[in-house]
């Protein structure tokens, strides 16, 4: 019984572990950045280009919405590239910091040692990932929305400059993200 | 002999009164504006040039140009569209100056302006000028010329502090963790090779 408890737990953790899919937590923290990510262009657009709220407000909450979803996708992308990798750097730190607190501990059997060293290596590797790629894809994305928006695509009108601007930054985030491997 | 003498002294005669007439002087005006943008509800300045080109003095010289600059298109803030002058000496310069600010925005046409004066001051005849013009002109709304030349330096600043949060954070966050296990190896690695 025993057995087969700690097997099913092993193949939870290791489904979790190679698994696309996100906790609840996770998928509100990618949402949440993403539409404030979205939405912090919307005041260089206002007020430099001189688009106010009530002309533009359909392609406003058209280019959001759009961004967000694909800047939730990019982050979820990212966050699963990088998560093994980073697992397989941490693995020795994190196989040191488990060792150090079971030093204490004589009655752990190494069984018990090695399911926490997978859980904990599992969550450093998830939180890095995390934070990383919300990072990444936020710079890359403003960077890439700045130079269309205020360069490349300056002397077009305002509405051809932020759908053009948002559509192509959100594409180029969202391409590099899977593109990677 | 006689006859050929009277022959020379009628062709000076001629020619000396030719002369008087292609010496009657000629006003040459200028009509320009020294903005180089014209902006909706901004001013801007019209300068016009009186030149008298010849070697009398023209009299009653009266500038006419409200019918360029209509009053429900354009307000008049210094000067005025309609200006005389007693006298204009010979080979002098005359410069005056109207500041307007336009109403509406758009395509404008800029016709030219009248100058009337008389060749002297006995002869009532009036001679009429018209001066040069800059043609159709763009007026731009003050939004576009916001957006293309206001600094923005405020706003910049602001989504730069909007921003920062958004990068600074989740990097700081990452950065925290890497570095606290990448101690626990290099401390570890170092431990060793010093014993």
């Amino acid at each position: 019984m025993s057995n087969q408890r700690s097997t099913s737990r092993d193949e939870d953790l290791l489904l979790q572990d190679f698994s696309r899919n996100v906790t609840t937590k996770s998928r509100a923290l990618f949402s949440g950045n993403a539409a404030v990510v979205s939405a912090i262009p919307l005041w260089l657009f206002w007020r430099i280009h001189q688009m106010d709220f009530s002309s533009y407000f359909i392609h406003f909450i058209l280019g959001t919405i759009v961004s967000t979803y694909f800047l939730n996708l990019a982050y979820q992308n990212m966050k699963f590239i990088l998560k093994h990798k980073i697992a397989q750097k941490r693995e020795e730190a994190v196989n040191r910091e488990i060792s150090k607190i079971f030093a204490s501990d004589k009655s752990a059997n190494k069984k018990d040692k090695d399911d926490r060293v997978l859980t904990r290596k599992n969550e450093v590797a998830d939180f890095e990932a995390t934070t990383f790629s919300i990072f990444y894809n936020n710079t890359f994305y403003l960077v890439c929305l700045l130079v269309l928006s205020f360069f490349v695509l300056k002397n077009f009108s305002p509405t051809v400059n932020y759908l053009f601007s948002v559509a192509l930054s959100t594409a180029m985030v969202f391409l590099f993200s899977t593109g990677q491997k | 002999m006689f006859f050929e003498r009277a022959l020379i002294f009628l062709t000076i005669l001629s020619v000396a009164f030719g002369q008087t007439d292609d010496e009657e002087s000629f006003l040459f005006v200028t009509k320009q504006t020294i903005n180089r943008f014209l902006v909706q509800n901004k001013e801007f300045t019209i300068k016009y040039g009186l030149y008298n080109s010849g070697p009398t003095t023209v009299y009653n010289v009266h500038l006419d140009d409200a019918h360029s600059f209509p009053i429900d298109q354009y307000e008049l803030l210094v000067g005025t569209l309609s200006a005389k002058w007693e006298r204009l000496n010979a080979g002098a310069n005359l410069t005056h100056i109207v500041v307007l600010k336009p109403k509406q925005s758009g395509i404008s046409n800029s016709t030219c302006a009248i100058v009337t004066y008389q060749k002297s001051e006995k002869n009532t005849d009036v001679q009429k000028t018209y001066s040069s013009e800059f043609g159709d002109v763009y007026i731009m709304t003050s939004r576009e010329y916001d957006r293309r030349f206001s600094s923005h330096i405020i706003d910049w600043v602001l989504f730069t502090a909007m921003a920062s949060p958004c990068i600074v954070f989740p990097f700081f966050l990452w950065f925290k963790s890497k570095s606290k296990y990448e101690a626990l190896v290099t401390k570890e690695k170092s431990s060793k090779k010093a014993q």
